[in-house]
């Protein structure tokens, strides 16, 4: 196992490894260094990264990481990776840093990834695992829409594909196919209700606060007395995806608002769980208050334009970021996409119909592929010129030529080996992850 | 004047004969219904005593207002569009009962059912009653003016009264006055599931009862066995998903019908439809729309998670043949497909899971393919006009979205699309999609 520190070059950190003994190393991430985060050509790194003293990351072998925090008698795991094996290859780097045992674990939230290794880390089943009250309840899955949910999620994150073409936010995670994904869940069993929590725990000090946002169910842990805040999904490199296509829309009034709560608390170290953790108190001021912004802006935007009377196509045109906030390299739509939120808020407040009369009893798919049929002067024309607009690499075009024609069963395994190649095209230049990982996903179904 | 409903004449001469008038049990029958849905139009403001002591005005206002008479005093349940049309009611009401307005009952907060309260209640010390989370106007602004945007459309405000086509086939059409210029908070609000209250010597029941709003309740005369219920009941399939924008969530009206069955009253009085006596028959057609809701529900959920897209969801979903002869489950006014629609984006949002539409083309982009495909956009303006003759109303609204987004021929194009939705309109049995067709004429003109 290797222990590597993060500085704003070379230099500094072999200055700082002179300087410091390498636990108690602090970590630096300028802005620069957080732009190259962003960039999606990142090596992973399987490392365990100290954020300060008795604060340890794991990152690199699951998709969300996981901490350790050190005590005096014990330690504390916050969050425990996809599964038992990849949890297990954690708990051996951990088990270097240190011997303490496992006193306690805290789920931030229920996703599968911040849940699924957690048998690895309890020596027992006494150990408290601390989550909040409405954990995995009133949250991101409805059981009504689970079996949808479900398959949305697995196109949205690429559970079918191989490692190369899946695409994550977390650029930390060296990628593998996940296999037994929460084969080792095990269930919370001290909930609390209430807004915030102290504890102390192997002579650790900690709260936890509730933080609806990411998801209804999420908390953040707080260390006064370290100064650390473990934010969960509630921040990551990103716009945040407030409308994930999967299904969910976020509440964004509640995110903004543990975003202040967050911004109160004034950190000098955030651990996100799903990017590099952001050290000293004014960057984490300026990104999160940017974060928080932004999400403001456009939730505030998008309900200005609505009772403005715009149309679903005119928000998309004119609601977009300030110049200021466009830049930051952790709003980049890599994971959320401004125009998903957009429209995301408007059927939030609006439901399904755009306004337009045309779509209060819209053709069927079939009657509509005909009557275009019939523009393009028939079927085996409309054929042509989805063949013409796939070598001009005019592939939305394509995409939308080859629904007609797979509606009229018009060439069908043709039409669908050219959809399948359209997908795959758009996947290799598209930048959202979800939006990458859907098209393979999409293209892969098309393939089989 | 005081009218009394029955299967038909005879029946009704008959019922004259062997009962004293005020004591008319009412009955409508399915056939009766379907009538009530053509013949709207004929209606006439009338009285209607529902049984000893409880009289329901229809016809003067959209929706009904009930008189409850008590030893001392009145009780009066909703008070109508305005001030104009409540003293109407008002005079009527006078003359079965001279009894002073002890309390007024406020089924939910819909502007229809609140906006003539001033013409009953002259004193601020009278008790008014709804719901906590009863929605005053004006508040929940941003919400307000978000479906401002939108709800003249569909309640047709735009188009003049012979084109108005009303959720309340009893309702007389009476030009537009001031809408809810009567208007007043209520002053005494609950939060309980139910609360008792005796009222002039009435005693009776205020139950929650969320379904076609969230503030809803139900009034229930235990001694008289009458339940008024606002509007979780009437006479058409209800409007579930509104083009509005509003959602209402099928599985709390369900539960709050299911309140009716549990209660088993004699007589149910709904805000937008004749009364309904025999309890049996409340059972059946209170049986029926409940299972209808719950069919269109449970149908949608099911093939949503089979991964049908809304587009398709719209063509399999459907009521079981026997509930879709139902007179009271029509799409008069709430739509079966605006209802899956309505749930699909609800549980998951605008995307359909078509990778198409994870970036579409702008409308630009998009009908400028169109025109390419089609040869030129003089092609399209051809293909457009043919449509138009062959009476394909839907395309032909279709292909004057791509023209317009083009600018191409715009007064021309103009002029047939508004030709279109007239004609659309013309034939729409649906009244919020008949409006809307009219309404947006009304704005390309």
């Amino acid at each position: 196992m290797m222990k590597k520190t993060l500085g704003k070059n070379a230099i500094v950190d072999i200055f700082k490894l002179c300087a410091l003994v390498a636990f108690f190393c602090v970590l630096n991430i300028s802005p620069i260094f957080a732009a190259h985060l962003t960039n999606s050509d990142r090596e992973c790194q399987s490392d365990i990264i100290t954020v300060t003293s008795g604060v340890y990351v794991s990152v690199g072998n699951t998709r969300a990481n996981i901490t350790l925090i050190e005590g005096d008698s014990g330690a504390i795991i916050v969050n425990t990776g996809d599964n038992l094996e990849t949890a297990k290859k954690v708990l051996s780097q951990f088990q270097q840093v240190t011997q303490k045992t496992i006193q306690a674990i805290i789920y931030t939230h229920s996703y599968d990834d911040h849940i699924g290794g957690t048998l690895a880390f309890l020596a027992n089943d006494r150990i408290p695992i601390y989550a909040r009250d409405n954990f995995q309840k009133g949250g991101i899955i409805d059981r009504k829409i689970k079996a949808i949910n479900r398959a949305r999620n697995e196109m949205k994150h690429g559970f079918f594909l191989n490692p190369e073409e899946l695409s994550s936010i977390n650029e930390m995670w060296c990628k593998q196919e996940i296999t037994h994904r929460v084969d080792g869940f095990v269930p919370p069993n001290h909930r609390f209700a209430q807004e915030r929590v102290s504890l102390n725990i192997a002579g650790i000090t900690l709260e936890l606060v509730a933080a609806p946002g990411d998801s209804q169910d999420e908390l953040y842990v707080w260390l006064p007395d370290k100064k650390v805040l473990l934010c969960g999904d509630n921040f990551y490199s990103s716009f945040p995806s407030l409308y994930s296509i999967r299904g969910v829309s976020r509440n964004i009034e509640h995110w903004v608002r543990t975003l202040d709560k967050i911004l109160a608390e004034a950190p000098e170290y955030l651990i996100p769980s799903r990017s590099f953790p952001i050290i000293e108190s004014d960057k984490i001021q300026h990104i999160l208050t940017d974060y928080r912004n932004s999400m403001n802006f456009i939730l505030e935007r998008t309900l200005e334009g609505i009772t403005q009377g715009l149309t679903i196509d005119e928000l998309i045109e004119v609601v977009k970021l300030p110049p200021e906030l466009v830049s930051a390299p952790y709003l980049h739509e890599k994971d959320g996409n401004i125009a998903w939120t957009v429209r995301g808020i408007y059927s939030h407040y609006l439901g399904w119909f755009d306004g337009n009369p045309t779509h209060i009893f819209p053709l069927s798919a079939l009657e509509k592929a005909t009557r275009i049929v019939r523009l393009a002067g028939g079927k085996e024309q409309l054929w042509q010129a989805m063949q013409t607009a796939f070598s001009h690499g005019d592939y939305q075009w394509t995409l939308q030529l080859t629904d007609y024609l797979m509606v009229l069963e018009f060439h069908t395994e043709e039409v669908k080996h050219l959809r399948a190649k359209t997908l795959r095209r758009l996947a290799e230049r598209e930048t959202n992850v979800s939006a990458h990982n859907y098209y393979v996903s999409s293209a892969k179904q098309l393939e089989q | 004047m005081r009218e009394k409903l029955g299967k038909n004449a005879i029946a009704n001469i008959l019922k004259l004969c062997s009962l004293v008038a005020f004591f008319c049990v009412l009955n409508m029958s399915p056939i009766f219904a379907a009538n009530l849905v053509n013949s709207y139009r004929e209606c006439k403001p009338k009285i209607i005593e529902v049984t000893s002591g409880v009289y329901v005005a229809v016809g003067n206002t959209r929706a009904n207002i009930v008189l409850i008479e008590g030893n001392n005093g009145v009780i009066v349940v909703d008070t109508g569009d305005s001030i104009e049309s409540a003293n109407r009611v008002l005079s009527q009401f006078q003359k079965i009962t001279q009894k002073p307005v002890k309390a007024i009952i406020y089924t939910h907060s819909h502007y229809d059912h609140i906006g003539g309260t001033r013409a009953f209640v002259n004193s601020d010390r009278i008790n008014i009653y709804a719901r906590d989370n009863f929605k005053n106007i004006g508040t929940e602004k941003q919400q307000q003016n978000i479906y401002s945007t939108r709800s003249p459309f569909q309640q047709g405000t735009f188009t003049s009264p012979e084109e108005i086509q009303s959720l309340d086939p009893i309702w007389c059409q009476f030009p537009f006055g001031a809408i809810a210029d009567g208007f007043l908070p209520p002053n005494r609000q609950f939060s309980e599931e139910t609360i008792s209250l005796n009222i002039a010597g009435i005693a009776l029941e205020l139950i929650a009862a969320p379904g076609e709003s969230d503030d809803q309740l139900y009034v229930w005369l235990p001694d008289k066995k009458v339940l008024l219920c606002g509007d979780n009941f009437y006479l058409r399939f209800p409007y579930l998903s509104s083009l509005r924008g509003s959602y209402q969530d099928p599985q709390q009206w369900i539960l709050s019908l299911d309140k009716i069955l549990d209660i088993q009253p004699n007589y149910l009085i709904s805000g937008h439809a004749l009364p309904i006596s025999g309890s049996e028959k409340i059972k059946q057609t209170i049986y029926n729309y409940r299972n209808g809701i719950a069919s269109i529900f449970e149908q949608t959920l099911a093939g949503m998670n089979r991964g049908l897209t809304p587009d398709e969801l719209v063509k399999v979903v459907q009521l079981p043949p026997e509930l879709a002869k139902k007179p009271y489950l029509q799409e008069n006014f709430g739509s079966i497909s605006w209802t899956v629609r309505g749930i699909y984006s609800h549980y998951l949002g605008w995307f359909d899971g078509n990778p198409t539409h994870l970036f579409p083309l702008s409308p630009l982009d998009n009908a400028l393919h169109i025109a390419r495909l089609t040869g030129g956009k003089e092609q399209l303006w051809q293909a457009t006009r043919e449509a138009f003759d062959d009476g394909d109303d839907r395309w032909v609204l279709e292909l004057t979205d791509y023209l317009m987004t083009l600018e191409f021929r715009s007064e021309a194009v103009k002029k047939l699309r508004v030709q279109t939705l007239t004609k659309l309109a013309k034939q729409q049995a649906n009244g919020n999609a008949k409006h809307y067709y009219l309404s947006s004429t009304k704005q390309l003109e």
